[in-house]
Formats: C-alpha cells, structure tokens, sequence
C-alpha cells in the first residue's frame, strides 16, 4: 500500500500558528518535538513530519477504511541527515527558498508497523512518499509539482475515481486495469504516487 | 446543552478554517469537518485547540481522535462539561 502528502509551505504558514499554545503538543511526540526545537529550521521540520504522519496515514486509512484523527501514533524518525548545509529552505520575506532539492528519508512506525518514506523539499513546497516496505517505496511512480498541470499528467485512458469510503484508484478505459493511487493538493501544489 | 446553541458556537469556531462557506452556511449535527467543510487535517487541532479554550477543558486523546464532525464535538464537549 502507498500514500503521498503534498505541503505549500507559503501555504502552511498562513494557514497554521505553529506557535500557538497546544498546536505542537498535540501533534508531535517526544522525540519530534526536540526535532522541531534543534532544526535550524524549525518549521519546516514541522511540516516535514506532519507530511510524513499524513502520507502514512493514507496508507492505513486505505486498509482499515477506519477515519482517526491521532497524529501521535505516527512515530517519524528520519534516517538521512536533514540538515546537510545548503540545502535547506531559507525563509525569505515569507517566501522559502531553497537552493538545490533537499531530500529526506526515514521510517513512521503505526502500532507496531514500519513504513517508509521519502521526502523532498523543492522549492517552497514538501513532498513525502510512502510505502510497506523499501521495495515498493522504490517502485512507486510519484509525481510532485504545479496543481496547474495536475490534469495532464495521466495517460488520456485513465481515469481517477474514489470509491465510497473515498478511497481513489486509477481505471484504465483500454485494459479495465484498476490501481491504487494517493492524491495530494494543498494551495499551489499537487502530488500522486501509485504503483507502476 | 441547547444543541442549537452550540452549533452556531461552533460554527464561529471553525469558520476561519473551512474551506466549504456553503457547507458552513448549512452545519448541523453530521456534518464533517474534513469531508463537508474541507478543513485542511493541520487546522483539526486548531479546531481542538479552540474548543479546549471556549469551554475551559482539556481534550484527551482518545477524544481527539473521534473529533471529526459536529456531533462527536457536542459529545466530547458535553461529557467534559458536566465532569466539571
């Protein structure tokens, strides 16, 4: 199983307080939160791990079909160095800039379940992709980019549809091919990850 | 609790962060903060947080968890209420 979450950081910032009294508290556990405190950036390691709670969470969400709002039972630890020198987004008149793509990876433990995950921070925004097991990770297509060019990036036989409990797949018009697919959009950005 | 009351109490709430004004314009009992309103999952515990505030209590964790439309709030904020 696979899920992916898309974050405009210009976005988040207008949208979330970070520093309000409790956002920190009821979002992150223990070891994330003195993450967030030692990042030279300390937001954006915040919207780093939310992206990684909610791409895993999708992942769940799709095999349980059970709607949960418990952040704190994604557990994130990040495996690659986060704060290599030069690559990380610098916060420019409310603009984060980022010099060359810095990219991330880890795992989200969920009762007792190891998921992995890659994230990548373009620009101004945060993709984070994740799968079962390194493999899939590895195999998965991901896309990340413009909301604006969202529609033409499948094939002109394709079609995206959710199922009740809102779950989206990809059908295939010509071979009647069903795969699952995780959408994410948030403000300027889009991004899809599915199985090749 | 006058359940009419608090829904308009909480329409004031949420209001900054949905995303859906017609579905706001039309909150009742079932609707769904991520599904009708379209509230970004970030802004769910400012949601929380906001309600924790307007009531003077503190939300558990296990009540967070269900807080997901109008009716599991008027549950969560009636129990703790009449704890007090």
């Amino acid at each position: 199983m696979i899920g992916n979450d898309i974050v405009d950081l210009a976005l988040a910032a207008q949208e979330s307080n970070i520093h309000r009294r409790g956002f920190i508290d009821k979002l992150f556990l223990l070891h994330e939160k003195e993450m967030i405190a030692t990042a030279s950036q300390p937001s954006v390691m915040v919207w780093l791990l939310w992206s990684c709670k909610e791409a895993v969470y999708k992942i769940v969400h799709r095999a349980t079909g059970e709607r949960k709002f418990a952040p704190w039972e994604f557990a994130c630890r990040l495996s690659s160095s986060y704060d290599d020198e030069g690559t990380l987004p610098r916060e420019m008149s409310g603009r984060f800039m980022v010099s060359s793509p810095a990219s991330m990876s880890g795992i989200v433990v969920h009762q007792e379940q190891t998921y992995y995950f890659q994230s990548r921070i373009i620009h101004d925004y945060i993709h984070t992709y994740a799968a079962v097991s390194p493999l899939l990770l590895a195999q998965m297509r991901v896309f990340a980019g413009s909301y604006a060019v969202a529609p033409s990036i499948l094939p002109s036989a394709a079609v995206l549809y959710k199922d009740e409990s809102g779950i989206p797949y990809i059908l295939d018009r010509e071979t009647g091919i069903v795969t699952p697919v995780s959408l994410s959009h948030h403000g300027k950005y889009f991004g899809m990850a599915n199985m090749p | 609790m006058d359940k009419v009351a608090f829904i308009e109490q909480l329409r004031e709430i949420v209001k900054p962060y949905a995303k859906n004004q017609a579905a706001l314009a039309n909150i009742n009992a079932s609707t769904d903060f991520i599904n009708d309103l379209k509230i970004n999952s970030a802004n769910l515990v400012d949601v929380v947080l906001d309600v924790e505030e307007k009531y003077d209590i503190v939300i558990q964790n296990e009540e967070m968890e269900r807080m997901l439309n109008v009716q599991a709030a008027m549950d969560i904020v009636e129990a703790k209420l009449s704890e007090k």
